[in-house]
């Protein structure tokens, strides 16, 4: 029996434009107080009518783009009508029949996973239940979504994930979105069916997934409870019988939610409170030209650098930090260039980034100082160049006074190094019978040369000196 | 609607889809329903093959907003005409099932 | 003897500026008059005497409309005032902020003297679905006043306020203004913004003035009017200007529809027409009989259904959480339209009907484009009767639209129309005439109206209350 699973996922992100989608209230509605973000539009009290956000549209439209998508000339809204607290109008203004953005794609590892569609609409209003109650707070109604559909090409957890860090990774480095899922700003549902040899499963859609690895093991749990479920019941998938389930993170499990409304159960027709939105080709160029370089270019670039996967994967990770990384650079196509500044940034700099809890901050990127500093590597040790950096980034002071001051140059002129290790050959007999016996002890010498030079020594020219004067016999 | 007699579930389902409760002494509005239904199939004595819809009647398009924020209600006038609120939010006791 | 409340806007106007009266007593005039006849008459659903009454005090008559009273129709918002729309299920609303429209004409200086009654939400053709009891026409109190505008038409036919606001769908301004003898004037779809006015059908919802003359009319209507950026279907442009007045109608002409006589036209109807085409024709038009109009059978069926479809979504904001009752509240003819909304709507039947009425609208259209190549505007009777009796509508599901089929075309095409008074059946009920001309030809609506107007006397004529 051959077990392939399908998997699509459909993600709500939400656009950090400062106003709602269709209204001028402020968008943001995290830790403020309930019902003050709201106004006849987004409340929906009679009478009021809806205006598009024009950022909005066009970050929708970018974000498209970046995700590969062609962008319809003609595009309008529709209206879903159904009911629910938390939904003002009674129904919400979303797309269907012709969204701004159509077929696009993302390469996951080499396969590419198709998008169906990227589309416009607003998000409801947030519910509390409170014992048999519903508190209802509107801070949230009509914020900007943008839902990105994906066709079930997925076929397992790990691509899941994946898709979706990719997603969120693209969504920040085109700077429309926090794209957050523990905060909300990015939410996914995904849809779950196995292919068992010839025969097809009904579809599961899963909703309430609050983090990736929730995804992760909601997709596994649907995909071996639909495998058990088939074995037993042998139901195929139709048109009628898709279900929605819900997760639940404590038990790790799945439970039916409700049989999915039929998509003509909303009652779809075009908004008439709004005229149709149309971009030129021109106007599409034009937005085309905002999207940055986006990670996968910018891997492939660092790769022709000769740095490792891993490395040009973290550089470009996050768009500050790569444009960090491209600044620091300044245009040099040295490989030895780019890793030593990779080393940096990816090691000491993002460490202490973390323990300051801040982002990088590109003005205190100075190019010249890792030329400098490049430039005068063989006389610090690895260490000490550590050190530097992060002073230098976080002062701005120039990193070879640092060296001077903290008098952290190595010692690597052979006359001095000469004399300490005279010193220490002297001091350590036992230890230079230990070479003669065996030559790895060399390490124990070099050891005694960076104590005696409080650490100055250079360690490899110290050990090659050491070496000389033993085997010179001495 | 016409060959589609209104049969009693279609008409309860279309009562919950519009979250109506229809009374016994209203149930003549299901008669009503086919009433319409039969008056409207008239329209097929058009040809309406090629014919793009009429949705937007002006005939406008690119209608849009510039992404500034203007002020909001109140909380209180918000609230000011909600039956049950709590604490500044709206408070129902409707179990609607989504 | 004129009391105040008789006066046109014009003669108010006048009459302030020439300190014959003062703000305060023209708007007390018009409140004794409510007084004396509204428990009958039932125009108001609610009466702002208090406020109306402060603010004429500090009324600034230099201002376009500044001390006039101004009767709203109940489907308009009207800040801190009760808004009903004829509904029980809007009870105890008072609306929360004010509707465009409404800001215009407060900025203008109007004061709004009360809340007019309408059939519930706006649906119907009568007034007699208000769920507070139907409004009278103050020509007859046996007899409906039309609707959905019924109570702001009555209103001004009696007398209770100089100037009022109404909307119409498709005939609420212009046939409850033909049934009760005064002006209505419905301006081109998105001339006036609907922010702020319940919506009942959002594709054609348009609001407009009802009138004692054509000039007020006009004048209410460039205060009401102009682009609103919280109205994304509203014209951008700058509010509509009234054009110079033309001295006669040469070389304009005017069309006929032959299909705008169908076989319920009341006798009166059709020989009050055809006299007022002979007015036309000695001012210098030429009449022109237009056979080969779209029948408006056609209309009705394409209003029924974008109608009902519409409105089942634009009454699904109304669920008793943020404002208002709950939905148990809404009375039969509601639940009628949004039930059969919701069925147009749903699976299996929204390519059979709603795509295919939108599609036929396409051909209404292309029909009053096809007419406009021979004639600069189209005449005929607003409706086939005069006002019907109460308790017409008792039964007849389909009323309102069979009703209104002469002004539903127009609607459908977003083109601007009058109603005119242009006579009286033989037992004194009034008749309107309708002008109608291609979208955003105020201007010319305005002109042939007003001459016919000048040249006639039927608007002078007052009900015996």
């Amino acid at each position: 029996m051959t077990i392939t699973p399908i998997i699509g996922l459909e993600v709500h992100v939400e656009l950090k434009t400062k106003s709602k989608m269709f209204c001028g209230c402020d968008a943001n509605h995290f830790h403020v107080e309930p019902n003050t973000h709201t106004c006849p539009v987004c409340l929906g009290l009679p009478g009021a009518l809806p205006v598009p956000n024009k950022t909005a549209c066009e970050w929708c439209v970018k974000l498209g783009l970046a995700l590969g998508c062609s962008i319809n000339e003609e595009s309008f809204f529709e209206r879903k009508n159904y009911f629910y607290p938390d939904l003002a109008k009674g129904y919400q203004i979303t797309q269907l029949q012709k969204p701004f953005a159509v077929s696009g794609k993302l390469n996951i590892d080499g396969r590419e996973i198709r998008i169906n569609r990227a589309h416009m609409e607003e998000d409801t209003g947030k519910s509390v239940h409170v014992d048999s109650s519903t508190l209802l707070d509107f801070n949230r109604s009509g914020v900007p979504l943008v839902e990105i559909v994906s066709e079930p090409d997925l076929q397992s957890p790990e691509e899941a994930k994946k898709y979706l860090n990719k997603l969120q990774q693209i969504i920040r480095y085109i700077g429309v979105s926090d794209a957050d899922i523990e905060k909300g700003s990015m939410r996914c549902e995904p849809t779950v069916n196995l292919k068992i040899d010839n025969f097809y499963t009904p579809l599961v859609e899963i909703k309430n997934v609050a983090s990736l690895t929730g995804v992760m093991n909601a997709i596994q749990y649907e995909i071996d409870r639909q495998a058990k479920q088939f074995e037993i019941d042998h139901i195929e998938k139709n048109s009628t019988n898709k279900t929605t389930r819900g997760w639940d993170a404590d038990k790790n499990q799945t439970f039916l939610q409700r049989e999915k409304e039929g998509s003509a159960d909303y009652r779809y027709f075009p908004e008439p409170d709004i005229p149709p939105i149309t971009f030129t080709k021109e106007q599409v160029e034009e937005i085309k030209k905002t999207i940055p370089e986006l990670p996968d270019q910018k891997i492939i670039k660092y790769k022709t650098l000769n740095l490792s996967d891993y490395d040009a994967n973290l550089l470009a990770d996050d768009s500050v930090f790569s444009s960090a990384f491209e600044k620091s650079l300044n245009n040099s196509t040295d490989p030895e260039f780019a890793k030593f500044i990779a080393n940096l940034l990816n090691g000491p700099i993002r460490t202490n980034l973390n323990e300051t809890q801040s982002e990088i901050d590109i003005e205190k990127i100075n190019p010249s100082y890792f030329q400098e500093l490049f430039s005068k590597k063989s006389e610090l040790s690895s260490s000490a160049i550590k050190q530097i950096v992060v002073e230098s980034y976080q002062t701005g002071i120039d990193p070879l006074e640092i060296a001077k001051t903290k008098n952290l140059f190595q010692v690597s002129d052979t006359g001095t190094l000469e004399e300490f290790a005279k010193q220490v050959i002297e001091a350590n007999p036992k230890a230079v019978e230990d070479y003669r016996k065996n030559p790895l002890a060399i390490g124990f010498l070099v050891g005694q040369l960076m104590k005696i030079s409080k650490g100055s020594a250079n360690p490899q020219s110290g050990k090659e000196i050491l070496e000389k004067l033993l085997t010179n016999g001495r | 609607m016409s060959g589609n007699p209104i049969t009693d579930a279609v008409f309860q389902h279309t009562a919950k889809l519009s979250r109506l409760e229809i009374k016994p002494e209203e149930s003549y509005i299901k008669d009503q329903l086919a009433q319409a239904a039969e008056y409207v199939e008239v329209l097929k004595e058009l040809n309406t093959d090629n014919i793009i819809p009429t949705y937007q009647v002006n005939h406008k398009s690119n209608v849009l907003r510039e992404d500034i924020v203007e002020a909001s209600l109140s909380q209180e006038l918000a609230l000011s005409q909600a039956e049950n609120t709590d604490n500044g939010y709206f408070k129902t006791t409707a179990t609607i099932k989504k | 003897m004129t009391t105040l409340n008789q006066l046109t806007l014009k003669e108010a106007k006048e009459g302030l500026k020439s300190n014959k009266f003062s703000p305060t007593e023209l708007t007390q005039s018009c409140l004794d008059r409510i007084k004396s006849l509204d428990k009958k008459l039932n125009s108001f659903v609610t009466v702002c005497e208090e406020d109306a009454l402060k603010q004429a005090q500090s009324a600034d008559i230099f201002l376009p409309l500044g001390g006039i009273p101004i009767a709203v129709k109940d489907n308009f918002l009207t800040k801190d005032i009760r808004t009903t729309a004829s509904s029980r299920l809007l009870d105890n609303y008072i609306a929360q902020y004010d509707a465009t429209t409404i800001t215009k004409l407060k900025n203008a200086g109007a004061i709004i003297i009360g809340k007019t009654n309408l059939d519930a939400w706006a649906h119907g053709s009568s007034t007699e679905t208000s769920d507070y009891g139907p409004t009278l026409n103050p020509w007859n109190p046996e007899h409906l006043p039309g609707g959905s505008s019924g109570g702001s038409a009555a209103a001004i036919a009696a007398d209770e306020t100089i100037i009022s606001i109404g909307s119409e769908t498709a005939g609420s301004i212009r046939q409850p203004a033909s049934w009760c003898g005064v002006v209505g004037f419905k301006p081109t779809y998105g001339r006036v913004s609907r922010y702020g006015v319940i919506a009942m059908k959002s594709s054609t919802d348009s609001p407009g003035p009802i009138c004692k003359t054509v000039d007020d009319a006009a004048d209410v209507l460039e205060i009401m009017s102009g682009g609103d950026p919280y109205d994304a279907t509203s014209i951008n442009e700058a509010p509509w200007k009234k054009p110079e007045i033309r001295t006669n109608l040469n070389g304009l002409k005017i069309g006929l529809p032959l299909s705008y006589f169908p076989s319920q036209t009341q006798p009166e109807v059709k020989s009050s027409i055809l006299s007022a085409v002979e007015t036309l024709k000695k001012l210098g038009a030429q009449i022109i009989e237009l056979p080969d109009v779209l029948d408006p059978k056609y209309s009705i069926a394409v209003y029924t259904i974008l109608q009902r479809s519409e409105v089942s979504s634009n009454l699904a904001r109304f669920d008793g959480i943020r404002y208002g009752h709950d939905r148990s509240f809404f009375g039969t003819e509601a639940k009628r339209r949004i039930m059969l909304g919701t069925y147009s709507l749903s699976a299996g039947y929204y390519n059979a009907y709603y795509l295919k009425a939108q599609k036929v609208r396409t051909l209404i259209c292309q029909d009053f484009d096809k007419q406009f190549q021979k004639v600069d505007a189209l005449i005929g009777p607003v409706s086939p009767t005069t006002a019907l009796k109460l308790g017409a509508t008792e039964g007849q599901s389909m009323f309102g639209e069979i009703q209104d089929m002469l002004v539903e075309p127009s609607s459908i095409s977003g083109l601007p129309g009058i109603s005119i008074p242009c006579g009286f059946d033989k037992v004194g009920l009034p008749i309107g005439l309708q002008i109608i001309t291609p979208q955003k030809r105020e201007d010319l609506v305005y002109q042939i109206a007003k001459l016919f107007e000048d040249n006639t006397e039927y608007h002078l004529q007052k009900p015996q209350l």
